[in-house]
């Protein structure tokens, strides 16, 4: 089971430098994704910043996908429950990586509590993709030569 | 109409015989009921279909990733 970070599920709704490969794991994998709290305010921003004109007609096929639950479901998961795996990961983490950021650790939370063996993200410049590779979930794409180097 | 005029083997065709009459169905009167029922299905989504539909869209691809770069401006640090 697959956990797609707000980075790839927005390359799939809105389209950026990222939604060709997301688009070639998609139609490879057919995945059906869990969309959580998380997702929903980093996807409105996602559309209405970057695509103001479709973004009503791309909100309402993202509900109708929810709706069927074919290609993307609710997820029912408890915030709260995250969000403390989330204090725990900072915990663990802040002080080794001062950049790692709440939204981060909170994905990679909601990603651990789904029970997702795989992470999907293209946010390379960050600390998420190497945190969840620490929580043992298989990142794709893999880890690139500069996120390995963090984990040293 | 020869839609539902299919030849099947003949324990096929003995079953479905039996099956429709356990139903209150004649054999005719069950396939149509069946293919009936299949048209009525909702289609299934899925990810090609969806990018599909995108592409119908006609939109521009801006040249980054949008949320890696909306959550460095958003400037958490």
């Amino acid at each position: 089971m697959s956990y797609a970070d707000t980075s790839f599920i927005a390359a799939a709704y809105a389209v950026d430098v990222n939604t060709p490969e997301a688009r070639r794991y998609m139609a490879e994998e057919e995945p059906r994704l869990p969309f959580t709290f998380l997702h929903w305010p980093e996807v409105a921003k996602a559309l209405w910043t970057n695509h103001p004109a479709q973004a009503e007609t791309i909100w309402d096929e993202l509900k109708d996908a929810l709706a069927d639950g074919q290609t993307l479901y609710r997820a029912e998961l408890d915030a709260d429950t995250v969000a403390q795996r989330a204090a725990g990961l900072m915990r663990h983490y802040a002080q080794r990586w001062p950049k790692l950021r709440a939204i981060d650790v909170m994905h990679v939370g909601a990603a651990v509590e789904c029970h997702a063996k795989t992470f999907l993200s293209f946010d390379t410049r960050s600390y998420q993709r190497v945190l969840a590779h620490t929580q043992k979930l298989k990142v794709w794409p893999a880890l690139t030569s500069e996120e390995t180097a963090k984990l040293k | 109409m020869t839609l539902l005029q299919t030849r099947v083997d003949e324990k096929t065709a003995r079953n479905f015989v039996r099956a429709a009459k356990a139903r209150g169905h004649t054999p005719y009167s069950l396939l149509q009921s069946l293919v009936k029922d299949a048209a009525a299905q909702p289609k299934r989504r899925t990810w090609k279909k969806h990018f599909e539909w995108l592409d119908s869209l006609g939109i521009k691809p801006v040249p980054y990733g949008i949320v890696a770069r909306q959550r460095e401006e958003d400037g958490e640090r």
